[in-house]
């Protein structure tokens, strides 16, 4: 029996609305439904602070607050320093790679990305389910 | 005038010139450095002969270039392509950007509605169904893909209009810099700010952008 919560709450981020129902979809599949989401770093810092989540899964190229940023103020608030954090993105340069991994991201996927990526890379984060 | 005093006098107007104006005109720039070819084109008493011929040719040469780019600019009708042609393809590349954005959530809508459809069908049918329904939300992921990538191209026609403006300011047409121009970062030192905004470079090529196991494999080293 899998150890991870599959209705743990987890808050996407992205500023294409296109690209979140995909993220929503393929959680959906790999069986979390307990999904929130907000298009921008800022949007999402803000729920973050209102409501306990288990996993951010984030963009990174967003406006006014990108991902980066956001996974910054993560990193540096005592309540919310500890939480899984995600990057999906298109950047793919090892600068974006090491930017991150400096900044304290948790696992980086680069888009396009596929279900199966998404399901590893989340069984490395959290677990197997 | 010697071949001094005019250089003295050349001097002096540059260096009243530059400090009334420190942001640099260029256009008025270019004006006073043809005027000062005039003045040199002069033959001046007493001057070397031979380097006296060799520096005016050269500067009536200059002369003719400055006058032949601003002429070849007039007929470029520079203005067309800063007030129509640039925003008009700006604006078409939105208008991809957001049909293909309507087209891509109704692809989803449809599949959602298969997938959701899913619970009397037989369960390896369901999962086969199910399987291409994952296929269509993936390849769905193309329209961020490409509305990234054209965002980089209307990006570049901003710089393009940029450097148009900056070249009708410099060489006669308009005066000032268009907007994509005036909104050009200076060369300076980087902010943090600006240095987290230059890693925003959106999707690379195909041919260059790295696989996700070159992503996994820095990402290990990186421990």
């Amino acid at each position: 029996m899998s150890a991870v919560d599959m209705n743990m709450p987890i808050l996407i981020v992205d500023d294409y609305k296109t690209m979140l129902r995909i993220i929503r979809n393929l959680l959906k599949q790999l069986g979390f439904n307990n999904v929130d989401e907000a298009t921008d770093g800022a949007a999402a810092l803000q729920k973050l602070r209102d409501k306990q989540y288990d996993l951010v899964i984030s963009d990174w190229n967003m406006e006014p607050m990108s991902g980066l940023q956001l996974l910054k103020e993560v990193r540096s608030d005592n309540k919310l320093k500890a939480l899984p954090f995600v990057m999906i993105t298109a950047e793919s340069k090892s600068e974006n790679v090491v930017a991150a991994k400096q900044a304290g991201v948790t696992n980086y996927i680069v888009k396009p990305f596929n279900a199966a990526t998404l399901k590893t890379k989340l069984n490395a984060v959290l677990g197997a389910f | 005038m010697t071949g001094e005093k005019a250089d003295a006098s050349l001097h002096d107007s540059l260096d009243r010139f530059l400090r009334r104006h420190p942001d640099l005109d260029g256009r008025a720039l270019l004006n006073m450095v043809e005027q000062a070819v005039e003045r040199q084109s002069v033959p001046a008493a007493g001057a070397d002969k031979p380097l006296q011929s060799q520096l005016r040719e050269d500067a009536q040469d200059l002369a003719e270039v400055i006058r032949r780019a601003r002429a070849d600019i007039a007929a470029l009708n520079p203005e067309a392509i800063t007030e129509e042609h640039l925003p008009v393809a700006g604006e078409e590349l939105e208008a991809i950007v957001s049909a293909t954005e309507t087209a891509t959530h109704e692809i989803m809508e449809a599949a959602e509605a298969i997938e959701a459809s899913l619970e009397p069908c037989p369960p390896e049918a369901a999962e086969s169904i199910s399987n291409a329904v994952t296929q269509i939300f993936e390849a769905c992921s193309f329209q961020d893909i490409t509305g990234q990538r054209i965002s980089k191209v209307v990006n570049a026609l901003q710089q393009v209009e940029a450097k148009v403006g900056n070249m009708l300011a410099t060489l006669g047409g308009q005066t000032g810099q268009s907007p994509a121009a005036q909104s050009a970062p200076a060369a300076q030192e980087l902010t943090d700010e600006e240095r987290e905004q230059a890693l925003m470079n959106g999707p690379q090529s195909v041919e260059q952008a790295p696989s996700q196991d070159d992503i996994d494999a820095l990402f290990q080293k990186l421990g």
